[in-house]
């Protein structure tokens, strides 16, 4: 639809604001031209259409006109198919848009204004389109050179030779304009280097002359600088993709003389092989998972010996050692030191509780204890100050159990009879 | 090179550097069925320079010929069976017999390598694949064999399938050399076919010698 109008626009057969009416027309040619049962109606195509491809015009807004985009989708179909640049030459493509005359470039402004990056957009275009054009006509021309080996067992051996070398004629004459637009464009680098130079001089000069300029004959070289860099970056990428086309067309000639040189025992064994793909297929037959024959269709082995290197993830060096259970003899001698021990123990607590319960007795009758005279008795019948020490510290935590019963300390030391203990004066009392 | 005079009669050209540096990769890649080419530079190098010596050593430890071949301009070696058996690889578990969708898509693939025989490396997508199964000259036997039957579309789970058979088999026929995959898991299949995959027609040599007692034979089966 966008096609069919952007064609009658050109033609002149409807004007450039188009209406609803002049769009039927088309919709009903284009389904007498496609076959189609039925006309498409307009309304179930506009919302697609509208915005990118179609708008409304504001002056008369029934009327609608191509947008920028939609002619520039079209043109872009129109490129590929006539292919615009296949009888122009690289190398003139490149001269149009990278000629370069060093005497008419004086100013940093000249220079910009011819290959400053915006300026220069259009030409870089040219140039990539005609690089892409180029690898679609030898792409289409390989597949050509396929379409005639795959033929080969139908034709004579000198037919397909002529066949070949009227396609590989293309190759030639595109490999040769290649070599000339790579010999133009390395003069064309190195004028454009010798101008860059020449901003660079004059940066010299202005310092050794102590020019107030100095500083913007710098910053024109750095301009300058920075042009050739943005050219030369371009060119090393149009190189990269010259050479792949280069690549290819060395590969297809290659492949053309050794054709032409075993023609008649290659044909024969393609044709050998294409029989007996052939019957490969005749012998086939499906099966859920795989494919089977049906025939004794035979099948071929080939070497096959995988070194594997297996190894166990864990791996015992020595035999488990069976859990033996130790039965350790009775040792009577410490036994019966430990149950001493123990006795000697219990014994001692029952004395301090024997005289933890005297020195209550004596606090509940005579209603006070004096610490002092309660310990050296102690340590006078027992012999064994601990007791004592444990003993009154025991009377002490009653005295704070009990809130009957007062302690009064006095700070006076007292130090209890041939022992090395010493402690203040104290009493309790109910 | 060595001369060819030289009677070799040891083995001790493993004691060489290079050898040594590479024997182990040489070694296992040949036994697993690979084919070598130039690829594989260092190891291909390595065996160009010491060809008749690693000849030697495997006609006469394994049983088996090196053969240095030429498939379509490249020159490439592989391990094959000597005439008189299977040498030291005798064993049913020490060598693999290629199975029916094997053959038929090696053999697809050879016809597919003289479709684009002109450009230079063979890289097959997958809708290549898909082209040659809808729309071929046989396309028919493709349908049928692949599908079960003969449609003009077939739907995604179908694909499926078929997709899981070539990239079941391309993977057996990377590990021989035949094709290099460009495609990374769970990924559509891509993939270049090396002129190596011309072994496969070599394998059949002679049946295509006398293909038309060959053919009598397959019929009198079918019967």
């Amino acid at each position: 639809m966008i096609i069919a109008l952007y064609d009658k626009i050109r033609n002149r057969e409807i004007d450039e604001y188009f209406t609803q009416k002049e769009v039927n027309e088309i919709l009903k040619d284009i389904a007498v031209e496609f076959n189609q049962d039925s006309t498409r109606s307009w309304s179930g195509i506009k919302d697609n259409l509208f915005h990118y491809f179609l708008r409304s015009y504001p002056d008369e807004p029934w009327k609608y006109y191509l947008t920028d985009y939609a002619r520039n989708v079209v043109d872009l179909m129109i490129n590929k198919l006539e292919n615009p640049y296949k009888n122009h030459p690289l190398e003139k493509s490149m001269q149009d848009s990278f000629s370069l005359n060093p005497d008419e470039i004086t100013t940093i402004e000249e220079l910009e204004r011819k290959y400053g990056r915006i300026f220069i957009q259009g030409s870089k275009k040219i140039i990539t389109d005609h690089l892409e054009d180029l690898e679609d006509e030898l792409r289409e021309a390989y597949q050509q050179l396929n379409d005639i080996l795959r033929k080969e067992d139908e034709q004579s051996a000198t037919s397909l030779v002529r066949e070949f070398t009227l396609v590989f004629r293309t190759f030639g004459e595109k490999a040769e304009d290649i070599t000339e637009a790579i010999i133009f464009k390395d003069k064309f680098l190195s004028d454009l280097q010798s101008i860059v130079d020449s901003f660079y001089r004059k940066m010299e000069n202005d310092g050794k002359n102590d020019s107030e300029n100095v500083q913007r004959s710098k910053e024109d070289w750095e301009k300058a600088q920075e042009i050739y860099n943005d050219l030369k970056e371009f060119f090393n990428s149009t190189d990269r993709k010259v050479s792949i086309i280069r690549r290819q067309i060395n590969h297809s000639s290659k492949k053309l003389t050794e054709l032409q040189e075993q023609f008649s025992a290659r044909a024969f064994f393609r044709l050998q092989l294409k029989k007996l793909h052939r019957t490969i297929l005749e012998s086939a037959e499906y099966t859920n998972d795989s494919v089977k024959f049906r025939n004794n269709f035979p099948l071929k082995q080939l070497v096959h010996e995988p070194v594997r290197m297996l190894f166990p993830k864990y791996y015992e060096f020595q035999p488990p050692k069976p859990n033996i259970i130790l039965d350790v003899e009775v040792d009577e001698d410490y036994e019966r030191k430990e149950k001493l021990k123990i006795e000697k123990e219990i014994h001692r607590q029952q004395i301090i509780n024997q005289w933890v319960d005297t020195a209550q007795n004596i606090l509940e009758h005579e209603g006070k204890v004096s610490m002092e005279e309660l310990m050296n008795r102690i340590v006078d019948e027992e012999k064994d100050l601990s007791v004592a020490y444990q003993v009154a510290s025991r009377m002490m935590a009653y005295t704070s159990e009990n809130t009957d019963v007062f302690i009064d300390v006095e700070q006076k030391l007292i130090s209890l009879s041939k022992q090395k203990l010493s402690l203040w004066k104290t009493k309790i009392m109910k | 090179m060595e001369n060819e005079n030289n009677e070799i009669s040891d083995y001790s050209f493993l004691l060489d550097e290079s050898v040594e540096k590479y024997f182990a990769d040489i070694n296992i890649l040949l036994l697993s069925g690979k084919h070598i080419d130039k690829k594989y530079y260092a190891e291909y190098s390595v065996l160009e320079e010491k060809e008749d010596n690693w000849k030697f050593f495997y006609a006469n430890l394994y049983g088996l010929n090196l053969v240095p071949d030429n498939f379509d301009g490249n020159r490439c070696y592989y391990l094959d069976f000597s005439l008189n058996g299977k040498g030291k690889l005798n064993d049913a578990t020490r060598n693999k017999e290629l199975t029916p969708i094997q053959t038929l898509i090696g053999l697809t693939l050879l016809d597919m390598y003289y479709q684009k025989y002109f450009t230079e490396e063979k890289i097959i997508y997958w809708d290549d694949v898909k082209m040659q199964i809808l729309e071929s000259d046989h396309q028919e036997a493709y349908k049928r064999i692949l599908f079960n039957d003969i449609r003009e579309s077939y739907d995604e789970r179908e694909w499926k399938e078929v997709h899981l058979k070539f990239s079941n088999t391309i993977k057996s026929f990377e590990r021989l050399g035949w094709v290099e995959k460009r495609s990374g898991r769970d990924e559509e299949l891509v993939f270049e076919i090396r002129p190596a995959i011309h072994r496969l027609g070599k394998l059949y040599e002679e049946e295509l010698l006398d293909f038309e007692s060959f053919i009598l034979k397959l019929k009198n089966d079918d019967e």
